[in-house]
């Protein structure tokens, strides 16, 4: 039998008797953090997981993954090409990450071992990969949203985003703002055309999600 | 500053690496040797389950296991190489780690906790030509929309998401795989000049007599796609 039914079995059984190495999905890990190539690592249940590494022509997209865990090991094996591993203590908390190229061995001494970090809280609650609708764009464009407050939207749009009262505020290189709201039933998302009006009633509402809560299809 | 200057080259060589890997967006390099010697197709056996491994260069690989979520349509997994070891990480989150001892080939799967466990699978490579057709093929959409899939096993037996409790039989014949299934009808994928095809022939029928034709997708030899 695949371990993937003792994995749920024992994820089930940690969230339920509060197991501390153990922790809500998706779990995100900033991996080096401060430095120009700072990303997070979104694992969620079931196997899968989303980074917000930008590759290829599509940086807002961010990559995806497979993710494994034994002991104090997780290894995340990205759809183009890097291989993540983050260590843990006996905690739960991690305490190095590695990077790996493709071509690199995966168990090789390398130069810059870092120290991710853990995201919680609220910051966790936006952290990510989004889909916005757009009018125009059938299933809308991806918008990402680094826990270092870098943001991103397809296709190239730049900006910054931080936590305030009521969700966390984008403010895009054109002026846009954008305000992610948690609801009952989700998160929706505020935009306004340009700060000035960002006082006034929102330009557009729509309902969004993050990559990933719906789990990931993987074709063919 | 000696240590920068010993390990600059090698800095350098990484991130070219790097950018390289980012360019090509699709299809990576698992390094060494080992890489080399793990592509192909590996009958899997071991803990009372036998299944087949298909190795693909890009990185990517397909397990023809019908315990996963996705039944008949195997597990899609990707798979990176250590000096010793050859690790898979397959879509649902489980993995195996492959090894070799000697002239043999041996897995485990690493447990939760992290505790040692047993080299308790064996691998032996399958060669062609049956090794041309093992693994999950992606044939035309049904009227539902939903793809047909058909797993092709080493041994000679074949399932169908259309029936995947009625196993047929597969063989390579004519350089071509040939499936009978238990109602009589026969799928024949073949190699074409663009890819694979596969040709259903109604039962009782002969090879003039073809129902349907469509492409078929060895799943795993192209960039699996994401969605979103």
């Amino acid at each position: 039998m695949w371990d993937w039914r003792l994995q749920a079995a024992v994820w089930a059984f940690g969230l339920a008797f509060g197991a501390s190495s153990l922790h809500a999905f998706p779990e995100i890990y900033a991996c080096n953090p401060g430095q120009p190539d700072a990303f997070d690592i979104l694992l969620f249940s079931g196997g899968k997981a989303v980074t917000t590494r930008s590759t290829g022509n599509e940086p807002a997209r961010g990559g995806r993954a497979f993710w494994n865990r034994s002991g104090n090991r997780t290894m995340v094996f990205s759809a183009n090409g890097p291989t993540d591993v983050l260590d843990f203590n006996r905690d739960g908390d991690p305490i190095r990450y590695r990077g790996f190229v493709s071509g690199q061995l995966i168990d090789e001494q390398i130069i810059r071992p870092t120290d991710p970090k853990q995201i919680n809280g609220r910051l966790a609650l936006f952290t990510g990969i989004w889909i916005f609708p757009k009018a125009g764009v059938p299933g809308g464009v991806y918008a990402l949203l680094r826990s270092n407050g870098e943001a991103l939207m397809a296709p190239g749009l730049a900006g910054r985003w931080t936590l305030v009262a009521d969700g966390a505020r984008c403010e895009w290189r054109d002026g846009s703002v954008d305000l992610l709201v948690r609801t009952r039933s989700g998160v929706e998302r505020r935009t306004w055309t340009s700060a000035a009006s960002a006082g006034r009633d929102p330009d557009q509402r729509s309902p969004i999600r993050r990559v990933g809560e719906d789990g990931l299809r993987v074709l063919p | 500053m000696k240590t920068f200057y010993c390990h600059a080259p090698r800095a350098l060589a990484l991130l070219a690496l790097f950018a390289l890997s980012s360019c090509a967006g699709r299809g990576i390099t698992p390094a060494g040797d080992l890489a080399a010697e793990a592509e192909g197709v590996w009958h899997v056996e071991g803990d009372g389950r036998k299944f087949d491994l298909v190795i693909f260069p890009g990185g990517q690989c397909v397990g023809t296991s019908r315990q996963g979520p996705r039944r008949v349509e195997g597990l899609r997994g990707f798979w990176r190489t250590g000096a010793q070891e050859i690790t898979v990480i397959f879509e649902e989150g489980s993995s195996l780690v492959i090894r070799r001892r000697g002239e043999l080939w041996v897995a485990r799967q690493p447990a939760l906790d992290g505790r040692p466990q047993k080299w308790n699978y064996t691998l032996t490579p399958v060669t062609a030509p049956d090794a041309d057709f093992i693994g999950v093929w992606r044939l035309n959409p049904e009227p539902d929309a939903a793809f047909l899939y058909v797993n092709l096993e080493s041994g000679g037996v074949c399932h169908s998401s259309l029936n995947p409790t009625r196993p047929g039989r597969w063989s390579v014949v004519g350089g071509a795989a040939r499936c009978v299934w238990p109602d009589g009808w026969i799928d024949v994928i073949s190699r074409t000049d663009r890819g694979y095809r596969k040709e259903s022939l109604p039962p009782g029928g002969d090879s003039q007599n073809i129902a349907d034709t469509s492409i078929a997708l060895h799943v795993g030899a192209d960039a699996f796609e994401f969605l979103p």
